[in-house]
């Protein structure tokens, strides 16, 4: 039997997918599940069995927030000036809307922020809500001084405009004092490194070049359920590649979810030491089985992905590459770099991206979950530009 | 025999100096200072005390009299284990790999026999999870 005609065998639809979740009969293994099964059946005949992969990652994504819509009060107010739990949240949208983004922050010295707001909206936590508005001939209250709760809410929809990065950097410090950065706590002259992508259950590695990840596509975001719904910020196609997946940060997401289905297990409120406040959240993404192609490059398994170790201590855009590592090294503890041993830290919770691949997958498997193709594909080609200071 | 960690507090910073030779030379037995946080009117000395069970009580007597409160470390360092997703940002800045992962599920664990209270971990941890409680 020749390639090609396998290929032919096993190519599946959307809809014949979907139709075997709606049954409760589809085949779903998670990214990690699936490296030893195509490695003992090889990628065909696993493309023959197989209906759905699930990925997963939860981890810092600083890009994030949500949108909330407040109701109205009698007499009614126009929010300018808006602060959840003495977090400052966006007073520029209508009346009543705002954005609560992740990094905004309260004067809490432990470190108070729109991610902690998020997690105790989801959490069911009685949110205080104070707000001014310049008082006008429709909104006639100047200010208002409440508590509220996320049932209380019209809308709550988490939309990140930046989420599950492909790759990012390993962080180490050369300097002689210890730095607090958003790659968290660097010790002096290289005593650890830190690193934060899922490797082999992330999303964008097992399906790198976004052959079936699009917009629209269905998702876990959270605990609840969510949807692509464009490419993230700073979206690159433009980064070196080994073993088919970008060696650095490259491609990234825009997404939107339901904040009123999440659960509080999937979402973190943070404070990054000496950086700020910002959230964790897991999210998860299915794979369709479409054809071989497609198992072959969910089968990716952290020995073959690779990442740049980078010295945070250097404060110019351009650092230098020190040496590269793939996930597999990085996740063992411990690195080598010129004959010494430098400690590792995970950023991102594996055992939380599991778990996050683990639910998908049971919803999935349940009949709770069906899949979407997505509308449109996600750029080809794009490139990230700096920011010129211009006088 | 007695092997194990002790937090004592001092009102007097200037008797510090004398402990370690005091165990060694009165009690027989061998100390290791894991931390010293020492300031003007007093502070806080971590350490480890092997000898006999009967000379470590004795000790522990001895300096009470001369006003030094010396308590066994157990539940000196608390995690929060609903706040804690197991990201592992604290596992390399642990000196003695007290924090680890389990290599099976991934977890964060913690050994609170080894830890020494450094404290290296408090500062990484992006969900406050971690308090000394000494
Ligand atoms: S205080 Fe934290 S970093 Fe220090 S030894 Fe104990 S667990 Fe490790
Ligand atoms: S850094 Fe904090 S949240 Fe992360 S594993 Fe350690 S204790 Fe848990």
């Amino acid at each position: 039997m020749g390639y090609s005609e396998s290929r032919d065998i096993v190519a599946k639809t959307y809809e014949e997918i979907n139709e075997k979740i709606s049954k409760g009969k589809a085949v779903v293994y998670t990214a990690e599940e699936i490296i030893d099964l195509v490695k003992e059946k090889g990628a065909e005949q696993v493309a023959e069995e197989v209906d759905v992969i699930t990925t997963g990652t939860f981890g810092a994504m600083c890009s994030s927030g949500a949108f909330l819509n407040f109701g109205h009060s009698d007499p009614p107010i126009r929010m300018a000036n808006i602060r959840l739990n003495d977090v400052e949240a966006y007073g520029g949208l209508a009346a009543v809307d705002t954005y609560i983004a992740s990094t905004s922050k309260s004067d809490d010295p432990d470190g108070y922020g729109g991610g902690h707001v998020i997690e105790d909206l989801i959490a069911g936590k009685k949110i205080h809500l104070h707000a001014w508005g310049p008082g006008t001939d429709c909104y006639v209250r100047k200010d208002i001084n409440t508590y509220i709760t996320l049932d209380d809410l019209n809308e709550a929809y988490m939309y990140n405009p930046r989420n599950v990065y492909q790759n990012y950097n390993v962080a180490t410090n050369c300097s002689d004092r210890t730095l607090y950065t958003y790659m968290g706590k660097l010790l002096p002259r290289m005593k650890n490194a830190t690193f934060s992508s899922a490797g082999q259950l992330s999303p964008l590695m097992n399906d790198p070049h976004l052959d079936t990840i699009g917009m629209g596509t269905h998702i876990f975001l959270g605990g609840g359920e969510g949807y692509v719904t464009w490419q993230g910020t700073q979206f690159n196609t433009q980064v070196a590649e080994k073993n088919g997946v970008p060696i650095s940060g490259a491609r990234t997401l825009a997404l939107i979810g339901d904040l009123k289905q999440m659960d509080k297990d999937f979402v973190r409120g943070l404070n990054v030491h000496g950086y700020g406040t910002s959230i964790a959240l897991g999210v998860g993404i299915p794979i369709p089985v479409l054809n071989v192609d497609v198992v072959k490059r969910a089968s990716i398994s952290d020995e073959d992905i690779y990442a740049n170790l980078i010295d945070y201590s250097v404060t110019s855009k351009s650092r230098p590459v020190l040496a590269q590592y793939n996930y597999a090294q990085l996740r063992s503890g411990t690195i080598e770099y010129e004959g010494r041993k430098i400690r590792t830290s995970s950023l991102s919770s594996y055992a939380g991206a599991r778990k996050v691949a683990g639910k998908l997958k049971d919803w999935i498997e349940k009949g709770e979950f069906l899949l979407t193709e997505p509308v449109k594909k996600l750029p080809e080609k794009s490139f990230v530009k700096g920011l010129a200071v211009k006088e | 025999m007695i092997d194990k960690k002790y937090k004592m507090k001092f009102t007097d910073a200037t008797l510090q100096d004398s402990v370690a030779y005091t165990l060694v030379s009165r009690f027989n037995i061998e100390p290791s200072i894991l931390r010293a946080e020492i300031e003007g009117s007093g502070g806080i000395l971590i350490l480890k005390m092997k000898g006999e069970d009967s000379k470590v009580n004795e000790a522990i007597d001895f300096f009470a009299e001369q006003g030094i409160e010396t308590t066994e470390l157990g539940d000196h360092i608390l995690r929060d284990d609903v706040k804690c997703y197991d990201c592992g940002s604290c596992v390399s800045v642990c000196p003695t790999r007290s924090l680890y992962h389990d290599p099976v599920t991934f977890e964060v664990e913690l050994k609170i026999q080894t830890c020494v209270a450094c404290g290296a971990c408090i500062s990484a941890c992006p969900t406050n999870a971690i308090k000394l409680t000494l």
